[in-house]
């Protein structure tokens, strides 16, 4: 085998995994999520479920995100979602999803498009300054996409301090600078 | 304005983009008809007062939306997907 | 009464009791020749323009409000004759000159400010294309110069030239482009008109047409019915409300556009810039306020108000171009009603009602079209044929694939 020395560089672009601790928050870039987005194929809706159900995969309403053992997935649109795995153990998460679901649904890999930050702390403050999620209306278990600094982002609460947020890779930077940039100016 | 997104709840109106009259929704085939498809290209209602009209979820969940609203006083009066509204019409797609 | 220098020197010396209404407030005829529904700019100078140029015609100008309530006095007064296409230029460079000439010809002080206008630009290509609209500009008969970055930077120093995003390359610039004080074209033309016959009537709704045969006969009011032979509509935003009432559907839609002042501040701006990266433009008042604005809100409006997120948009497009802005307080903000039609451009035209004309569909930028819109209209109206520099501006050049779309943007009105 060839050998090289190339190093896998993370979304913003590092060698290592960007980490910040502004007051009581904490942000940190995440690279061990593989990521696959599953739309139901038209007219397959039942087969999609029953199959899901089979696999132990959650399929959550519109507006949440489950997880059951290895797999977890967030709701994006009707028909839609994208799910989550361990990338130690699915880093070729289409593959395993594929057999899952047969012709009924289609699934792209979506892992390397996103850039992905988990959000520690108190997040009612920052968030308000970030975007207009009513965080009293999105309890743990939600899942959204909107809007920060003109950015398209991904955000599925974890638990009451925790978020994580999704936002496309080659706009990495951007995201992070407004997540420090506003967590700088609130704490 | 907060949009009553029929699956989402309430969301704020910068999550989405605007086509307009969501007479939109019934598109004439502009081969045989090519007077009706100017019309429905180019013409307009444009009332003032209650107005049906199609908003596109773009920050959201990209689904499009028939929003009633009052152009005079802004106000929402109800929103449903379109995607129903279409089906509603005998749609299939 | 005629305005000048010695009869404000000789009111001053008497106590200022000679001076007289600038118009009369007349009731309305039983008929007119010539009935002007709306008393906004185009009206009022549409009005002037009949009475001065084309004839011995009796005219009158119906006004459901006061007159200068509407878009003309809500806009941000900017006048230029920066376009590109041709059924445009030749209009837009027009109308500049009718600007040039307008306070002597109608003996009236409009404050046009000739202080020009600089259109920014932040790359390579928006630096083509400007080049491009300013050859095209040229070759119409307007001026147009291309400023480098360090052009630009003496004549503002404080700009964000090095923005990481939107860094500024350069401007085309307008010198005789500028501002006027808006409400005081709408008085200019309205005084004019009157002191040559034109009845100016407010508070008169007009609330339907008697069309006899195909042909229109007068107009319902809120102050009853009033014959004319002829009737020409400029309702700017609310066309789309009056000309249904003559069973019209136009391919117009009805938008709010937000305009927004400073405290008073000093002289610190002494032209016009926009910004190319984003939409803000802005220029600074004689009384020291920053004028600004932005982007149509985007949906349909008829409320004379818009909401929060334009106004955050249009702070953000002020930061990126001149971040001291920042320090400015706000004082007032306000909406008016767009006729956006569906490729940006407007309508001096003929409807299917014999002695019915139109015109609107002048999106956010009809108040530099004022003085041309109005002689083109009058134009059109006593001869029953197209101003030629107007030509263009016809309802069914959608049909005919003759969209005049600087934008480019297709029939999407918000957009334009
Ligand atoms: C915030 C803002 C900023 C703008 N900035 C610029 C700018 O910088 N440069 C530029 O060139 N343009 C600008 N514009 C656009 C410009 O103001 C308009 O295009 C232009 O004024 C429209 O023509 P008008 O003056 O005749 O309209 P208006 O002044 O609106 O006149 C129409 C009149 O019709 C009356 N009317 C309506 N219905 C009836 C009825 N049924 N019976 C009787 N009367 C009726 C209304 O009351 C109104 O007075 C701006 C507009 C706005 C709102």
């Amino acid at each position: 085998m060839a050998s090289h020395n190339l190093k896998p560089l993370s979304a913003l672009g590092r060698e290592t995994l960007a980490v910040e601790t502004i007051g009581p928050v904490s942000t940190a870039e995440d690279a061990d999520t593989a990521l696959a987005s599953l739309a139901i194929r038209r007219g397959r809706e039942a087969e999609v479920m029953e199959r899901a159900a089979q696999a132990g995969l959650p399929l959550p309403e519109p507006g949440r995100a489950e997880s059951q053992g290895d797999w977890g997935a967030f709701w994006v649109s009707p028909g839609m979602w994208m799910v989550e795995a361990p990338f130690a153990t699915h880093e070729d998460i289409v593959a395993h999803l594929k057999p899952l679901f047969g012709e009924s649904a289609s699934i792209t890999e979506q892992t390397d498009a996103w850039a992905r930050f988990e959000v520690a702390g108190p997040l009612q403050p920052l968030f308000e300054r970030l975007c207009n999620l009513d965080l009293e209306r999105f309890g743990p278990g939600s899942a959204t996409r909107t809007m920060m600094e003109h950015l398209g982002v991904y955000a599925i609460r974890r638990a009451p301090d925790r978020m994580t947020l999704l936002g496309g890779r080659s706009s990495a930077y951007s995201l992070h600078h407004a997540l420090v940039t506003a967590a700088r100016s609130v704490f | 304005m907060l949009i009553p997104h029929p699956l989402l709840g309430p969301r704020d109106a910068q999550e989405f983009t605007y086509l307009g009259d969501a007479a939109l929704i019934d598109r004439p085939d502009g081969l045989r008809e090519p007077e009706a498809f100017h019309d429905y290209l180019y013409l307009r209602d444009n009332p003032a007062g209650v107005h049906r009209e199609l908003w596109f979820h773009e920050q959201g969940d990209r689904s499009w939306l028939v929003v009633t609203r009052n152009t005079v006083t802004h106000e929402i009066l109800g929103a449903e997907l379109a995607r129903d509204v279409a089906r509603g019409r005998g749609r299939s797609k | 009464m005629r305005y000048s220098g010695l009869r404000v020197f000789r009111e001053a010396m008497t106590g200022h009791k000679g001076w007289t209404p600038a118009w009369r407030d007349p009731d309305p005829q039983p008929s007119y020749d010539v009935v002007i529904v709306g008393g906004g700019g185009h009206g009022l100078a549409a009005a002037y323009y009949l009475a001065k140029e084309f004839g011995q015609l009796r005219v009158a100008v119906l006004e459901k409000g006061w007159i200068g309530g509407g878009n003309v006095g809500r806009n941000t007064t900017i006048i230029r004759s920066n376009y590109l296409l041709d059924g445009n230029q030749p209009f837009y460079e027009f109308s500049m000159k009718l600007w040039e000439g307008m306070e002597q010809d109608f003996n009236y002080n409009a404050m046009v400010s000739q202080r020009g206008i600089l259109n920014l630009f932040h790359s390579d290509a928006q630096r083509d294309a400007y080049t491009r609209r300013g050859n095209a500009m040229i070759l119409h008969g307007a001026d147009a110069e291309l400023l480098d970055r360090e052009q630009v930077r003496r004549m503002y120093p404080f700009l964000n030239f090095d923005h990481a995003r939107f860094p500024i390359k350069g401007g085309l610039l307008q010198r005789r482009g500028g501002t006027a004080r808006h409400d005081a074209v709408a008085w200019g033309y309205a005084r004019g008109a009157d002191q040559r016959g034109v009845d100016i009537i407010q508070n008169c709704q007009v609330t339907g047409f008697r069309i006899v045969n195909g042909r229109v006969t007068g107009v319902e009011t809120t102050r009853g019915f009033i014959g004319a032979l002829k009737v020409g509509v400029a309702v700017a935003g609310n066309s789309s409300r009056v000309m249904a009432m003559a069973g019209m559907r136009l391919p117009i839609e009805s938008h709010v556009l937000q305009a927004f002042v400073s405290e008073g501040l000093k002289p610190v701006i002494d032209g016009v810039m926009t910004f190319g990266a984003g939409h803000f433009y802005v220029s600074q008042s004689d009384k020291g306020g920053l004028v600004f604005g932005g982007d149509i809100d985007g949906y349909n409006s008829y409320a004379q108000r818009g909401n929060l997120p334009v106004i955050e948009d249009v702070a953000e497009g002020g930061m990126a171009l001149m971040p001291m802005i920042g320090r400015a307080r706000l004082l007032r903000t306000w909406g008016g009603i767009m006729d956006m039609s569906m490729d940006g451009s407007p309508f001096i035209d003929r409807t299917g009602i014999d002695g019915l004309y139109f015109n609107g569909g002048w999106c956010y930028g009809g108040f530099k079209a004022t003085p041309a819109s109005g002689f083109c209209f009058a134009h059109l109206i006593a001869k029953d044929e197209p101003h030629p520099t107007a030509s263009a501006y016809r309802l069914d050049r959608f049909r005919r694939g003759a969209m005049i779309d600087e934008k480019g943007q297709g029939a999407q009105p918000n957009l334009h």
